[in-house]
């Protein structure tokens, strides 16, 4: 007689063992006994998979000294309370953000330094299209690339179809409104103005939104030749800033982002689509219960 | 940017221009442009008892004035007259057609629903008649606040002493109730004759007591945020998410596509 009982049935689902009706039977004949090594409880193993948890790394000193000794800068030190300092209780709340926003420092100061190496690179005149490249140096491994992101990006595109619904009778009503509580990580947002006039024309896919600013990842200038598409510029020419790339924080303050949104079984249009950073400024998770209010527009001429 | 939002369509109700109307708008639209204005509204005024039409409420077609499309950037405005503060349900119909939508409150609490609450651009006085209420600072200010503008038509006055005295006290009256903020100036007359270049008609107010700079924003900054936020209640929610990208100067529909640009994405 087959045995039909949910112990029976969560074992043979097991991968351990899979196909082995006798080891199942041994076990559930065990199962109550007292002697010999089998558990009262469930016993749970992690499956294997390809996924693994990449833990932000601080950079070394040593690995700095190798590379830049004439740089001479100390290695972060870790501002925020963090998971690693002893008694800390490692369900705190505060532990992922921390770690965030430790992550997001020291990129920003690895890429700081890979700023300084390309206007050195620059100033010798002797760069070659490989030393502006620095990215692609060992020290620089851990700065963020574009290339690395264009995969949520399609993720996003395919998220706001399905979700803003598009077809032909798509009004203003339903397709604002709903925009207003869409999530923008992994949008590709490019600054159309700015009160800060360095940042205009800035692109990048989102990462992070959090309540003031967009933490966006930008392409390298000549590698990824994104000035050919502003029309007011003739002979791009990049900033090491830009040379670099990566990271680049962006306050939503004054600022109006323009959000491409492709239009289903459209290839050749898009739906372009503005946000007032000023009327925006909540927090991702806030922003979707919250309901918005005209004000008066003295701050968005 | 110099703009004049009061340019009045010739009829106010919904039946269509004569010939004549239309050529003499055509002649005044002109001139506004000789004056040096850029930005122009047709203001279609509307009595808050006429009974508005089950399709099209806007009755302004622009096809009409279309040679100055290149030339001018012209938007199109209604005003409703309010007597009676209890049914004002025309503007929600209204809303969504016009560019700019102002009113002209005939009695105190119409002025007071009109400052604090409704969803209006402008608040248009008659200031060439004699105010039949007297302006006060925390009205008039609950409006500039909640950025409703105050509008000042010099065009009706310009040929008449009696009218004259009435706009002169009492745009001095808005002055000092404003604290001299929040103020449009604008035409508001269809006789060609009576329209002036910016720099005269911003004197006028310099004359009145205003300094010549905040003078100067009413016929330029002013005015553009008046559009803008008319713009916006249109083509935006909540002017958070604005569809298109030219806010002031697009007028094409909503929800409308753009021919692809090819970005970094799609080249990586």
């Amino acid at each position: 007689m087959e045995d039909l009982s949910i112990e029976r049935r969560l074992l043979s689902r097991c991968t351990r063992y899979a196909e082995d009706e006798d080891s199942i039977q041994a076990i559930l004949n065990s199962r109550y006994s007292l002697k010999g090594d089998q558990k009262n409880y469930l016993s749970l193993n992690p499956a294997k998979s390809d996924y693994q948890v990449v833990k932000p790394e601080v950079l070394k000193k040593k690995d700095k000294v190798l590379q830049f000794a004439d740089v001479g800068e100390e290695p972060p030190i870790p501002r925020y309370r963090t998971s690693q300092s002893g008694s800390e209780n490692k369900y705190s709340k505060w532990k992922t953000r921390n770690e965030f926003k430790q992550f997001i420092n020291s990129n920003l100061k690895l890429q700081r330094l890979a700023r300084k190496n390309v206007s050195k690179a620059k100033a010798s005149r002797s760069a070659q299209g490989n030393d502006l490249n620095i990215v692609n140096r060992k020290a620089f491994q851990k700065l963020l690339k574009i290339e690395d992101f264009t995969a949520i990006n399609k993720l996003w595109k395919t998220y706001v179809n399905d979700f803003l619904g598009n077809d032909e009778n798509t009004t203003l009503t339903t397709m604002g409104s709903k925009l207003s509580t869409a999530e923008f990580v992994g949008a590709f947002i490019e600054v159309e103005y700015s009160k800060c006039i360095s940042n205009v024309g800035i692109q990048g896919i989102v990462i992070w939104e959090s309540q003031f600013n967009f933490i966006i990842v930008t392409g390298r200038g000549k590698l990824h030749g994104w000035k050919g598409e502003l029309k007011s510029v003739e002979a791009p020419s990049y900033s090491s800033t830009e040379e670099v790339g990566g990271l680049r924080v962006i306050s939503k303050r004054n600022t109006r982002f323009l959000i491409r949104i492709p239009v289903p079984n459209d290839p050749e249009n898009e739906y372009q689509v503005l946000l007032n950073g000023n009327r925006i400024q909540y927090r991702g998770y806030e922003r979707a219960n919250r309901k918005l209010k005209n004000h008066a527009v003295s701050d968005l001429i | 940017m110099i703009c004049d939002l009061n340019v009045p369509w010739p009829r106010t109700d919904y039946s269509s221009p004569t010939g004549s109307e239309i050529l003499s708008l055509k002649k005044q639209l002109a001139i506004l442009e000789e004056l040096g204005y850029t930005h122009i509204a047709l203001n279609f005024t509307l009595d808050q008892g006429v009974k508005l039409p089950s399709g099209n409420v806007n009755p302004i077609d622009l096809k009409l004035v279309q040679e100055f499309q290149s030339r001018l950037k012209i938007f199109t405005r209604v005003t409703l007259i309010i007597d009676d503060v209890s049914s004002h349900q025309g503007l929600s119909k209204l809303n969504t057609s016009f560019d700019l939508i102002s009113v002209i409150p005939r009695s105190e609490k119409a002025l007071q629903l009109a400052a604090s609450n409704l969803e209006i651009d402008l608040i248009s006085l008659p200031f060439h008649q004699r105010l039949p209420f007297y302006l006060k600072h925390k009205t008039v200010c609950s409006a500039t606040d909640r950025g409703v503008l105050f509008e000042i038509n010099y065009g009706d006055m310009i040929s008449d002493d009696l009218k004259r005295r009435n706009f002169f006290g009492n745009v001095k009256g808005l002055i000092r109730a404003s604290r001299k903020r929040g103020m449009v100036l604008s035409s508001g007359t269809s006789d060609p004759l009576s329209l002036r270049g910016s720099f005269d008609a911003v004197n006028l107010l310099v004359v009145l007591g205003l300094d010549y700079s905040r003078a100067q924003a009413t016929v330029t900054e002013q005015p553009t945020k008046a559009l803008l936020n008319g713009r916006l209640r249109l083509k935006s929610h909540k002017q958070a998410v604005v569809m298109g990208t030219d806010i002031l100067n697009d007028s094409e529909n909503i929800g409308h596509k753009r021919r692809k640009v090819e970005t970094i994405v799609d080249r990586i």
